[in-house]
């Protein structure tokens, strides 16, 4: 934005408030074309450096004389004031262009005391805020944490589901199995069954064959003694020998003890 | 003096009330986000699957014979899975393994469609190889049921023949 201000000095009106009022400079400044703030911007800074006095002897307002308009050049009036004239607060009228502009300044201690206002309420609006922002990531933290029990909770649940899902299919298929009637015939009860032939056996029976049949054990023995040392389970011969010299001998499932009694 | 405090109770009033009032809609405001969306209706499901769950577990019984996944999936490919198996059994405990045969039965729509596949094979080899592959076999699923087994004595060997069944389901379980 080119600075190219159609610059004037003009003496104020004459003063209406008081004859003791101070005596008010006027400059009309144009700035170029342009958004609101940055002719605002350009407008301090015209007034700033045209000043008729050095900056530390002046105090000096500045007053859009037209509104904003898209692709036009604002004008402003630069209102200035001798600092020693200013002391306290006074209000004047100016008439700059044609238009009658109110000029007020404020005492040094109404300046501080709006200065100090504006800072306790701009730290106000500060620590409202922080709370405020503090308190969203609070909760946003919190609703994070939430979901995150809530997503373990879930996944347990589905855990503990799909458990209950397979054991509902085991309990179905020991229904489907039982009724098949192979309850007796896991490979289990098998070899438990000949983990106790091995362990029963006495010491001087020659086994030639072992047989399991539905859970019911035959052995093929050499000789007429009994195979088996223990006697937890009921062992019959039969009457005639197999082969010659070899006998084949039954062994009731353990269970059968209870209702056969002992040999 | 009056003036300047009823002046001051005209503003104090408002204020306290535009506060109460944000300080309420803040409030609200953040216990909406800290809730995950439909929160409350995954707490019902995980409740409900949870309550189901244990009903289900609660009657469950832990005196079954039965492994965890006794029957097979698929019957087609039971026979060629079973051979290898038994083949890979036999081979590690240093068994000679021979005969092998498979005989699908009829499924049995009575009792869920369970289709029985009757197999049986020969192995031979030093008793505690037969004795371990009859304990790997006991552990392996789906689960092979016993008919007959007949261990023959021979010189320092036992000829171990083995006759029994698995189960496959032929339709569509849990």
């Amino acid at each position: 934005m080119s600075a190219a201000p159609d610059l004037f000095l003009a003496e104020a009106a004459p003063p209406q408030s008081s004859p003791q009022s101070p005596t008010v400079f006027v400059r009309t400044l144009s700035a170029p074309p342009g958004a609101p703030w940055d002719q605002a911007r350009v407008a301090a800074l015209e007034a700033r450096v045209g000043a008729p006095l050095p900056l530390d002897e002046v105090i000096y307002q500045l007053h859009r004389l037209e509104s904003w308009r898209p692709g036009q050049p604002g004008r402003y009036a630069a209102c200035y004031v001798r600092t020693e004239e200013a002391g306290g607060a006074f209000q004047s009228k100016v008439e700059v262009a044609g238009r009658s502009i109110t000029v007020r300044f404020l005492s040094a201690e109404e300046r501080n005391r709006r200065a100090l206002r504006l800072g306790a309420a701009a730290l106000a609006v500060a620590a409202v805020a922080f709370l405020v922002g503090g308190a969203f990531t609070s909760a946003l933290s919190l609703r994070s944490q939430i979901a995150d029990r809530l997503t373990v909770v879930e996944q347990t649940a589905t855990v503990k589901a799909r458990g209950a899902q397979a054991e509902e299919r085991m309990h179905q298929d020991a229904k489907f199995l039982d009724s098949e009637g192979v309850r007796q015939l896991t490979l289990a009860a098998a070899l438990s069954d000949l983990a106790w032939a091995a362990s029963a056996k006495a010491a001087d029976a020659h086994v030639d064959a072992y047989h399991w049949d539905h859970g019911r054990i035959a052995v093929e023995v050499r000789g007429e003694t009994a195979p088996f040392a223990q006697i937890d389970r009921v062992a019959v011969k039969d009457d005639k020998p197999l082969r010659p010299g070899v006998w084949l001998w039954g062994i009731e499932p353990a269970k059968a003890l209870n209702h056969a009694g002992p040999p | 003096m009056m003036r300047k405090r009823r002046a001051q109770t005209d503003v104090v009033v408002p204020a306290l009330t535009v506060a109460g009032l944000s300080a309420a809609v803040l409030y609200l405001l953040l216990s909406l986000i800290s809730r995950p969306p439909d929160l409350s209706g995954r707490l019902a499901q995980v409740e409900r699957n949870t309550g189901e769950a244990e009903q289900v577990l609660a009657r469950s019984s832990t005196d079954s014979p039965y492994l965890a996944h006794a029957i097979c999936e698929d019957p087609s490919a039971a026979p060629i899975a079973l051979r290898q198996r038994l083949q890979s059994a036999a081979a590690s405990t240093g068994l000679t393994f021979s005969n092998f045969s498979t005989t699908p039965g009829a499924p049995d729509e009575a009792i869920g469609g369970l289709e029985p596949l009757s197999l049986s094979f020969e192995a031979s080899g030093r008793y505690d190889a037969v004795v371990s592959l009859l304990g790997a076999l006991a552990k392996a699923e789906p689960q092979i049921f016993a008919d007959k087994i007949d261990l023959k004595s021979q010189t320092s060997t036992v000829a171990l023949t083995f006759s029994g069944r698995i189960f496959c389901s032929t339709t569509a379980r849990l």
